[in-house]
């Protein structure tokens, strides 16, 4: 058969697509009960750390046994919220303080929607924790979100009645550690990405505060 | 005879004929990775892997593929490669995975794969073109690693994230914060180029006024 002709280049196009494809599919399908537990192994590590508990030094079975431990409530149909998609079940944790909650919220940043857990009390006055599940912002620059320090602020900063604010610029490697002047650092070189991060942060707060002013949160 | 080939290939691909200083090829990536080293070197190794297979798979093929859909097969054969690598990592290296983002699937993008599957890899046999891939993933991952670890240590004070320089030297990547973005590399790679041109020049017409 001619390299050439048109019946030749269909058949040939066609057997090296499926021939790449198919051990494609295969591996996909092998890997996917993996990929499906890291990735509940990340909600659940997020979701802990936002409720103020260490996992680090923890087996994956005892986070993913701690995590099925969580009280969950059920918030319902998901409500508008603009850009920003919160959550429609809470995970809640006992402590000596008052209850605790978590959720999972989404936003835009600069390439994509950023996912994070977010902590708070009760009284919605204190965030608990702060941790991100998934993001497309650049590596290095905003996808340094991720980086401890940069999360590590939010912890116990306290929720400001009108918004949380951020610095345009890194002030320290360990950030803004101050946690009552409602501000934290935002990432040098990628200030869009801090920006859609920070709103996002302001958005899950205002979300919480109505479900803490309806009686959701006890 | 054939030693002495895969030696001139290893030499060439990473000294004399190497894809960014002289084929001013992977720009791209060489601008957006560079300033954490743990990034760039799993790019790196992502980028060598995918060239030397994708390179020998499509040497194997050669004979069979019609020229009207060559570059689409080689596409396609890249892909394959390069969703293999992402699939890996997604299972068995989440973190990283997570880090690199989007990255790994702009491999494909990456002119220095589609550029040995033209150049080397359609006239010359599959072990050879193996190397061939291998060596040019090679000098390209010199060169990343290269600017790499003078923007990571500029910027962050860091070398693979482990502190080299005091927290005063950096301020929080605020000291250095060109270092932490693209334009930083594009200018190391101007002053590389720059430097390699020169040494070039003299070696062809030694001690001649340019």
């Amino acid at each position: 058969m001619n390299k050439n002709s048109l019946g030749y280049t269909i058949i040939f196009t066609f057997i090296v697509a499926f021939a790449l494809v198919l051990p494609l599919s295969v591996a996909n399908q092998v890997t996917l009960p993996l990929v499906e537990q890291n990735s509940k192994l990340v909600e659940a590590r997020a979701i802990l750390s936002a409720l103020g508990e260490d996992s680090s030094g923890l087996a994956p079975q005892k986070i993913l046994e701690r995590f099925a431990s969580l009280t969950t409530i059920d918030i319902g149909v998901e409500p508008e919220g603009g850009n920003v998609v919160v959550p429609t079940v809470l995970y809640s944790a006992r402590s000596a303080a008052g209850n605790r909650y978590a959720g999972t919220f989404s936003g835009p940043a600069l390439w994509g929607q950023v996912e994070i857990a977010l902590g708070f009390d009760a009284g919605v006055e204190k965030l608990l924790g702060f941790s991100v599940i998934s993001q497309n912002e650049t590596p290095g620059l905003g996808g340094r979100i991720t980086e401890p320090w940069f999360g590590l602020q939010f912890k116990d900063q306290s929720i400001p009645a009108d918004r949380l604010t951020f610095n345009p610029v890194t002030s320290g490697k360990q950030g803004n550690v101050e946690k009552m002047d409602a501000r934290v650092d935002g990432i040098t070189g990628a200030t869009r990405t801090s920006e859609g991060v920070v709103a996002l942060v302001n958005a899950a707060s205002g979300f919480m505060k109505q479900l803490a002013a309806e009686g959701v949160l006890q | 005879m054939k030693n002495g080939r895969y030696g001139q290939i290893l030499k060439e691909n990473i000294v004399s004929n190497n894809p960014i200083l002289i084929q001013v090829l992977g720009i791209c990536s060489t601008l957006a990775v560079t300033n954490s080293l743990s990034n760039t070197a799993i790019m790196a190794i992502g980028v060598t892997l995918v060239t030397a297979f994708s390179s020998m798979t499509l040497s194997a093929m050669n004979k069979l593929i019609p020229r009207k859909v060559r570059m689409i097969v080689q596409v396609l054969v890249i892909s394959f490669f390069v969703i293999i690598v992402d699939i890996l990592l997604r299972a068995y290296a989440p973190e990283v995975s997570k880090s690199l983002g989007p990255y790994v699937g702009l491999i494909i993008t990456n002119c220095i794969i589609m550029g040995r599957a033209e150049a080397f890899a359609q006239s010359n046999p599959p072990l050879i073109s193996f190397w061939d891939g291998l060596t040019s993933g090679t000098g390209y991952m010199a060169v990343l690693m290269g600017i790499a670890v003078v923007r990571e240590l500029l910027a962050f004070g860091t070398l693979f994230n482990f502190q080299i320089m005091p927290d005063a030297f950096t301020a929080g990547g605020n000291n250095w914060t060109i270092m932490v973005m693209a334009p930083s590399a594009f200018f190391m790679v101007g002053i590389l180029l720059w430097v390699v041109k020169t040494l070039q020049l003299n070696k062809v017409a030694p001690g001649a006024k340019k």
